[in-house]
């Protein structure tokens, strides 16, 4: 069953239409990639579809119930979300930062520290678990952020329907840290966990998704599997730019070279 | 926190003992023994049980309802030099007095004139409240920065208002008001004790139960609302409560400046920003610091008083300052 199914979603929280027509599945453990140009709405999709911006037309259902109709508490036990930026102007304790994913949980005590371990080490963080957040680089800020969210998620226990919202989770990670985002986003989804990722990294998107979706103007230009979708015409015209396509020689998935 | 619940009984008992009429710790102990039993003939029970105990438990009560108050408005704006006095309360309660004691003119002796004016203050704290909220709440839901932009604006129409008033007022008026502002105790007596502490009471009991939703707030308000919190809900109780608050505590005690400010600050910097222990740690402190204050009013130019507001000022700011120094960068970016 789809734990995500959107149809014929708009919004336009200003009046003016960001989203337009969107409409796609999202089946529990896979993972859907969205690409597209500066301005294209993919942040406002990810917005919509964790509740935060209404529909002014159109459906959301999650676990096959709609979206707004989901009850506030269980649905922040489903949903996650790691936004692009992140202001914390107070001197939280990374420790603080990350069990404030647990405050939708009625899970106890050692369940959330057992959770905090887990996504510590997910997101190699353990030797930062001490340190004021307000004092952490930018890279390290975006990896506590996301330790954060995947601890609203963590558990299948906590909610028969899970989902993650990630707006580009790796723009201030250095290599080694974003092989380990995909390796965690592997493990979730192995776990049943759906993701959505907003990714202005094509090889990202292309290593990890299992669909990929190109916004242009708040429209769906196209969707479909990273080979169908990923190809030189499309690169010329979304993004105007001429890219090479090739493939990755191990894992045989496309692999975009910019000119 | 042990501490500071160490440290609330000896500042009860300080200001007890101190004053005009000099009293060693165990006289006051005995007064207030003597007090509690209902011994009148006693007098250093006289002394205490009807001038000095209704006059700390005010400054307590007061100190603790400011700086609980002020350590949510802090959470509520996600900003850690945000004020009570932000939402327009305390500007629109100094108006308030200020009106009161101009159309009261001579008739502002004794018991009705005081509560004439606090009423004043009282309801005008509110109302600049209520348009404050008003001008930052569209269909959309309430803005917290224009709520903070609304404060500042009606804190400025407040303060033009009243300085037309002073302006127009004769001298013994405009020292009065002036008085009034610089904040003080010394109208303490039972009644104000108990309208503090039922006050005291809706403070704190509403506010510490917001302490969850307020650390997850200050993450941003679409992440608490991810987090399942009720901001909308969350944000009109909140500026309700302190609204209710500042209100009567200014209404009680004049505008009393640093407590609601510098007392979470400080709280926050010794034991963390969560607000399950900011909150009533810092309802101890600002309890403390204001009965410290309040009693170093009284002995330093004894008999005369100072207004408490002006020793809140000259104790909490070096104090803060120091700690700001010594911790650097600690609390802010």
């Amino acid at each position: 069953m789809a734990a995500l199914r959107v149809t014929s979603a708009c919004a336009a929280p200003w009046g003016e239409a960001l989203l337009d027509n969107i409409e796609f599945e999202l089946a529990a453990g896979s993972v859907l990639s969205i690409i597209g140009p500066n301005g294209a709405g993919k942040s406002t999709l990810l917005h919509m579809l964790a509740g935060g911006i209404p529909l002014s037309r159109g459906t959301v259902t999650l676990g096959g119930e709609l979206l707004p109709e989901w009850p506030r508490l269980q649905k922040a036990r489903a949903v996650a979300v790691l936004p692009q930026h992140s202001t914390l102007s107070f001197p939280y304790t990374v420790e603080e930062v990350i069990l404030l994913g647990r405050t939708p949980h009625r899970s106890g005590a050692r369940a959330d520290r057992q959770v905090l371990e887990d996504v510590l080490r997910a997101t190699d963080i353990l030797c930062l678990r001490n340190r004021l957040y307000t004092q952490l680089s930018g890279g390290e800020k975006q990896r506590v952020q996301l330790a954060r969210a995947l601890a609203q998620v963590w558990r299948a226990e906590d909610s028969p329907t899970r989902l993650l919202l990630l707006d580009e989770p790796t723009t201030a990670l250095d290599l080694a840290h974003q092989q380990m985002v995909l390796q965690t986003i592997r493990e979730l989804t192995d776990g049943g966990c759906a993701v959505v990722l907003v990714a202005h990294d094509f090889n990202l998107a292309a290593a990890v998704a299992d669909e990929i979706m190109v916004l242009h103007h708040g429209r769906q230009v196209l969707t479909g599997t990273p080979r169908e979708v990923l190809t030189e015409s499309m690169f010329q015209q979304v993004f105007a730019v001429g890219a090479l396509i090739g493939k990755h020689p191990s894992s045989d998935r496309p692999l975009v070279i910019q000119p | 926190m042990l501490v500071l619940w160490l440290l609330l009984p000896g500042a009860v008992l300080l200001a007890l003992s101190s004053g005009a009429v000099r009293m060693s710790l165990g006289d006051s102990v005995g007064g207030l023994i003597a007090t509690l039993r209902g011994d009148v003939a006693n007098q250093a029970a006289v002394i205490i049980g009807q001038i000095r105990l209704p006059r700390a438990l005010l400054a307590g009560l007061v100190g603790a309802i400011l700086a609980m108050s002020g350590a949510a408005m802090q959470g509520l704006f996600r900003n850690p030099l945000a004020d009570p006095s932000l939402i327009g309360v305390t500007a629109g309660a100094s108006l308030g007095a200020s009106i009161a004691i101009v159309s009261a003119g001579g008739m502002l002796t004794g018991f009705t004139g005081i509560t004439l004016v606090s009423a004043g203050a009282f309801v005008g704290g509110l109302l600049a409240v209520i348009l404050v909220y008003r001008l930052a709440t569209s269909p959309t839901g309430t803005s917290v920065a224009t709520m903070l932009l609304a404060g500042i604006a009606i804190t400025a129409l407040a303060g033009a208002i009243g300085n037309v008033l002073e302006f127009h007022a004769n001298n013994a008026v405009l020292r009065r008001i002036s008085l009034w502002r610089m904040g003080g105790l010394d109208g303490a007596d039972y009644q104000r004790v108990w309208v503090a502490a039922l006050v005291g009471l809706l403070v704190f009991t509403v506010l510490p139960r917001f302490a969850t939703a307020l650390n997850a707030l200050l993450l941003g308000e679409s992440e608490a609302r991810y987090l399942g919190i009720d901001i909308d809900r969350i944000k009109t109780r909140l500026v309700v409560v302190v609204a209710i608050g500042v209100g009567a505590s200014v209404a009680l005690a004049g505008t009393i400046a640093f407590v609601g400010l510098v007392i979470p600050h400080i709280v926050r910097m010794l034991i963390g920003p969560d607000h399950r222990q900011l909150l009533p740690a810092s309802a101890l402190a600002g309890a403390v610091l204001l009965l410290l204050a309040d009693t170093l009013a009284r002995v330093v130019m004894a008999p005369a008083e100072l207004p408490v507001g002006i020793v809140t000022a000259m104790l909490g700011v070096p104090f803060f300052v120091a700690l700001l120094r010594q911790r650097g960068h600690y609390g802010m970016q």
